[in-house]
């Protein structure tokens, strides 16, 4: 137990590790406050929700008579627009007044929406729960009338689903509340990634320590140096890598619950429709458990596979790329298979298990040896046999003096290719470059440190990437998208209001025939079925309805611009454009940059004369002063331009394929974010001003941080001071601390935010900057003093 | 050519580092001589504009009978410098070629003057069979010549030695010593050293640094006629060895063939009593009659 102690405090006292963790955790929690921000503005607030809710408690009939009272001035208002676009009259009709707030934010339709999902939830459940279950009875029947055998896998998967679901319609819980917050709790993906992703950069050190320290020796030498010192070791960083997780989860648990908040813990699960088909009788207390432990498992499942690879290679680098390697194609297999989520190869999946929300999400089984086999059970089955396995692995071989075995191994195979390759051929003398450009440039990528950032910070832009811009669209917009891609995209015309006006006139005209149609049908007047062809028309127009509206509210927006400006405006799908434009504070590409700004006089600035600095040396030479502190610089600005145009193309890849970028030549006011700007702005010209205010925000960042580092000794000082200056202010921001915005260089890179508010205290940041610049044009580089 | 140090100082908060230094070098090989904190490295980095001197000047007449201030030199000065500091710093990631290559770009070197010389100083300093080793997997004595093949890169006029054989084996510390002797034709080098015997032979002067102040500056035959008749040889039985030690300043304890006595090296001002003999004094005879050592006392 002593060793287990001493081992977790190494960990604790090791500050490479406590850097990532906090770098995770800073990373996790600006993340989970960005989507939860993102969620809770499409949350009907609770202030508003509430009172409802208990009124309804008490007395669900009053309630519902208010809503007829409401449903009825709706239909009224319907039929004034249809009248108004039948007959030509002014279409502006006055909407009625909002009738459960003041304001009308949120709209009554989304607060009656809200309640009466969560009203009709249990019906709504055993309605899904019966259509499953009725499906899988009818092919049970089809099966037996075609003599298939009651021990075929297919067989038993139809009888396993319908069993398990009909257990479910008469026992699971759905308790009448305000449901909020656990389903996005459950489905985020990021405190597990982020996880994970701590677990790839450290765990390896546990080991490999052992070697960098030269302890190795001196430890397996000793009495309880072998099977219990690994023991411990291993135990120790479990310990540690689990509590990551746990406060990675907790973090973003506050996170959510400070801006959503969370429903009742002892409701069950499936009140959360994400939840509809979840194979368990749960509450959510039970399912935040069971998710918990499956996260934990996911993790030391990663954690244990990469303590059998450090200790087989005894190397960090071979470590870390093992980790990358087993997430990479993990990550690469959940991805491609996402399309086909009950393949068991998707399943199966690291990614899919730390995830929890889709491993869980419904009843999944697969044929294994012609048996029906629970998926989720036999993955959590074969995650813990081989976790335990890869432990015992990992020990075993630490203590059996396979340490390192493999990189010797490797060692000694790429020694002989060499010798091989090298055979027979005369050695030539070599060139290398005589720039000193080229040799910063080498300086800085070619070293341990950046070959295990660039791929770390790559994967994680991508995976960040890949969450923030998924392209998740409400059904509304999906219709909203779907009109202007088909019929509007493009200028305005006559011939596109057209259009706009006769999908009016269909969409209120068949609403308003609603209740003539019903009685038309009751009377026997129509037939059957003219009357389904009618629901198909009113199904069509109920569904557009609230597309349509925000599209004429779109279109009024462009025709008035147009006509107020005289520039002609376009119709564009809004959200990509904006996505795009009022993004851009790249998380990783900032810490990339403020690292590799660091990392450029780490070199010469990282150690004491007395402990050897090349800057001695480099002082003394003809071209060591202004020419290399130049080089560097360029290299310095260069190097920002390359992360820039890497980070720019990841984001603006996601943002078209996910959610589209067309329509570059389009004015910008055409942008309703963009209303008050001048109308002389293309996208595509405005687009160019982003980037380059972005580019030229990014260069001075990195000036300052590349001075700031040849002005102090300690690189790895400026590189967190940098780090906090630069995150502390946007995290108050997100915190709710408005004073921060004032300091807030994230919102200044964002750049469209405060473009469009004309708000330019962002400036106020720069003269911050200025020092840095005439630092290093400074003569004192010349005359030694500031570097020496 | 000719480099001149005038009443240099400096200063370290309190401690003073370096007292009004003077001296003037000419080709030749100078060694500076002292213990840890005598000022030498101090020197080095003063000479070499990585630090700068609290008073006095260093000038430079490249043999056009103009002498100017290095410091205001600047370029001009440092294009004749190579310099090899107590812990060179090299770059672990770079190959020892490359490394080179690094360096003769820095130093403002043609790419045929880099091709021509690198081949010939990796062989020199016998690492021509590691060229594309990784710095960071070199040993020790490897990266100690690695450093001094730096310095020497370019041909300078100039060459300034940190500790040059510090961590080197006896056979490569030999190899090392006669090629700064080779190479030091029409040079000025001055080498800092603890190892006595590295200068011995080769050394032009040698300057002896006390607690920042030049102690003794002369030809080393000079200085070792300063302790000719006070180095003797004293045999005595094993028991005595420790009131011996406490008598004299003794330099080494051998053993007697013949007689299986305790032989000691004593300096000593007057003849010790007994059967004694004078030996032939050396450099680091002279080195402890100027320094004391921690165990004897007189």
């Amino acid at each position: 137990m002593k060793l287990f102690f001493y081992e977790f405090y190494k960990l604790l006292r090791s500050k490479t590790v406590m850097a990532v963790c906090a770098i995770m955790l800073l990373l996790n929690l600006g993340l989970s406050l960005y989507s939860a921000g993102r969620v809770n503005k499409a949350t009907v607030p609770k202030e508003i929700l509430e009172p409802l809710y208990t009124e309804y408690w008490s007395s669900p009939e009053k309630v519902n008579e208010r809503h007829e009272e409401w449903q009825k001035i709706q239909d009224e208002y319907a039929e004034k627009v249809n009248d108004a676009i039948k007959y030509g009259f002014d279409v502006d009709v006055e909407p009625p007044p909002p009738f459960l707030t003041e304001t009308g934010i949120p709209s009554d339709y989304r607060i009656w929406d809200k309640l009466y999902s969560d009203v009709n939830r249990p019906k709504e459940y055993d309605d899904a729960m019966t259509e499953v279950i009725n499906r899988a009875l009818k092919t049970l029947a089809a099966y037996d009338v075609s003599g298939l055998s009651h021990e075929s896998y297919a067989y038993q998967y139809q009888k396993q689903m319908a069993d398990v679901y009909q257990k479910l319609r008469a026992e699971a819980y759905i308790g009448f509340e305000n449901t909020r917050g656990w389903d996005l709790y459950f489905t985020s993906a990021a405190p597990v990634l982020f996880a994970m992703a701590a677990v790839v950069l450290c765990a390896g050190y546990l080991f490999v320590s052992e070697k960098s320290t030269s302890f190795y020796p001196i430890g397996h030498a000793s009495a309880k140096g072998r099977a219990a010192h690994g023991t411990a070791k291993f135990f120790a960083g479990l310990l540690f890598v689990s509590l990551m997780t746990l406060l990675l989860l907790l973090v973003n648990g506050l996170a959510i619950g400070g801006t959503v908040g969370f429903g009742n813990i002892y409701n069950g699960i499936q009140s959360y429709k994400a939840f509809t088909y979840l194979p368990y009788n749960f509450s959510v207390l039970q399912y935040l458990i069971c998710d918990t432990l499956i996260k934990l498992l996911a993790v030391a499942l990663l954690y244990s596979l990469i303590q059998v690879a450090s200790v087989l290679f005894s190397d960090m680098i071979l470590s870390y790329l093992s980790g990358i390697a087993v997430v990479g194609v993990s990550y690469g297999v959940y991805a491609f298979t996402s399309h086909a989520p009950n393949r068991p190869i998707h399943q199966c999946n690291l990614i899919t298990l730390g995830r929890t929300d889709e491993f869980l999400s419904r009843y999944r089984g697969f044929n294994l040896f012609g048996r029906a086999v629970n998926t989720t059970h036999f993955v959590i089955a074969v995650a813990g046999i081989l976790t335990l396995l890869a432990a015992v692995g990992a020990i075993l071989l630490f203590s059996r003096g396979c340490f390192g075995i493999w990189n010797l191994h490797l060692a000694e195979k790429l020694g002989r290719l060499r010798t091989r390759l090298a055979s027979g051929k005369k050695r030539r003398n070599r060139a290398y470059a005589s720039s000193l450009f080229a040799y910063e440039g080498y300086k800085l990528y070619l070293n341990r440190a950046t070959l295990l950032l660039v791929p770390t910070l790559l994967v994680g832009a991508l995976i960040l990437s890949d969450i923030l811009y998924k392209g998740e669209e409400s059904y509304t917009e999906e219709k909203r998208r779907e009109y202007i891609e088909a019929h509007l995209y493009g200028e305005i015309s006559e011939e596109k209001e057209r259009f706009i006006e006769e999908e009016g006139e269909r969409i209120y005209g068949t609403i308003e025939k609603h209740k003539e149609m019903s009685k038309a049908y009751a009377r026997d007047e129509i037939t059957i079925e003219e009357f389904f062809a009618y629901m198909q028309e009113y199904d069509y127009a109920q569904s557009r309805k609230e597309a349509y509206e925000q599209l004429r509210e779109y279109s009024d927006y462009l025709n008035e611009t147009s006509e107020k400006t005289g520039v002609k405006c376009w119709y564009v799908v809004e959200s990509g454009w904006e996505t795009l434009l009022f993004s851009g504070a790249d998380l990783f590409l900032m810490i990339y940059l403020i690292y590799s700004a660091c990392r450029i006089w780490k070199s010469e600035r990282g150690a004491q004369s007395s402990r050897g600095a090349f800057m001695q040396i480099l002082l003394t030479t003809e071209k060591g002063r202004r020419k290399t502190a130049r080089s560097k610089f360029a290299l310095a600005m260069g190097n920002t331009l390359i992360a820039f145009l890497v980070s720019t193309g990841i984001r603006v890849y996601f943002i078209d394929t996910r959610i589209g970028l067309a329509g570059w030549r389009a004015p910008l006011i055409s942008l309703r974010s963009f209303a008050g700007v001048s109308p002389g702005f293309t996208v595509a010209g405005y687009l160019c001003l982003y980037f380059l205010v972005q580019l030229i925000l990014f260069c001075v960042l990195s000036a300052f941080v590349f001075s700031a580092a040849l002005a102090f000794r300690n690189t790895a000082a400026v590189f967190v001071v940098s780090a906090v200056l630069l995150f502390l202010p946007a995290l108050f921001v997100g915190l709710g601390v408005e004073l921060a915005k004032y300091i807030d260089v994230t919102a200044l890179i964002r750049f469209s935010g405060l473009f469009t508010a004309h708000r330019w205290y962002g400036i106020l940041l720069l003269p911050l900057f200025v020092p840095a610049l005439y630092l290093w044009f400074n003569r004192r580089i010349e005359k030694g003093d500031l570097i020496a | 050519m000719k480099l001149c140090i005038e009443r240099v100082s400096k200063s370290y908060g309190s401690n003073k580092a370096l007292k009004e230094f003077s001296a003037s070098f000419e080709p030749g090989i100078y060694a500076f001589l002292g213990p840890n904190g005598a000022g030498k490295s101090t020197l080095m980095n003063i000479i070499t504009d990585n630090l700068k001197a609290d008073g006095g000047q260093i000038t430079f007449d490249a043999g056009d009978g103009k002498e100017e201030n290095a410091r205001r030199m600047g370029l001009r000065f440092r294009k004749r410098l190579g310099y090899m500091p107590q812990y060179p710093g090299l770059y672990p990631d770079f190959t020892v070629e490359r490394f080179l290559w690094y360096m003769a770009a820095l130093k403002g070197m043609s790419k045929g003057q880099a091709k021509e010389q690198i081949p010939e100083i990796l062989k020199a300093v016998e690492l021509d069979d590691v060229p594309r080793r990784r710095i960071g997997a070199l040993s020790g004595g490897m990266k100690q010549r690695l450093g001094l093949a730096q310095a020497v890169l370019g041909d300078p006029d100039i060459l300034i030695l940190d500790e040059p054989t510090a961590g080197l084996d006896p056979k490569q510390r030999i190899a090392i010593r006669n090629f700064i002797s080779k190479i030091s034709f029409n040079k000025i080098v001055l080498i800092a050293t603890h190892v006595v015997s590295d200068i011995e032979f080769i050394a032009k002067d040698v300057i002896i640094l006390k607690k920042g102040v030049v102690e003794d500056n002369a030809p080393p035959a000079q200085l070792l006629r300063k302790i000719e008749g006070k180095v003797w040889f004293l045999p005595c039985e094993e028991q005595e060895v420790q009131n011996r030690q406490k008598q004299f300043r003794v330099t080494n304890i051998g053993r007697e063939e013949e007689s299986g006595k305790a032989l000691l090296r004593i300096l000593s001002e007057e003849k010790p009593d007994g059967t004694v003999r004078t030996a032939p004094p050396t450099l680091e005879d002279y080195y402890l009659y100027i320094f004391g050592d921690v165990e004897s006392r007189k």
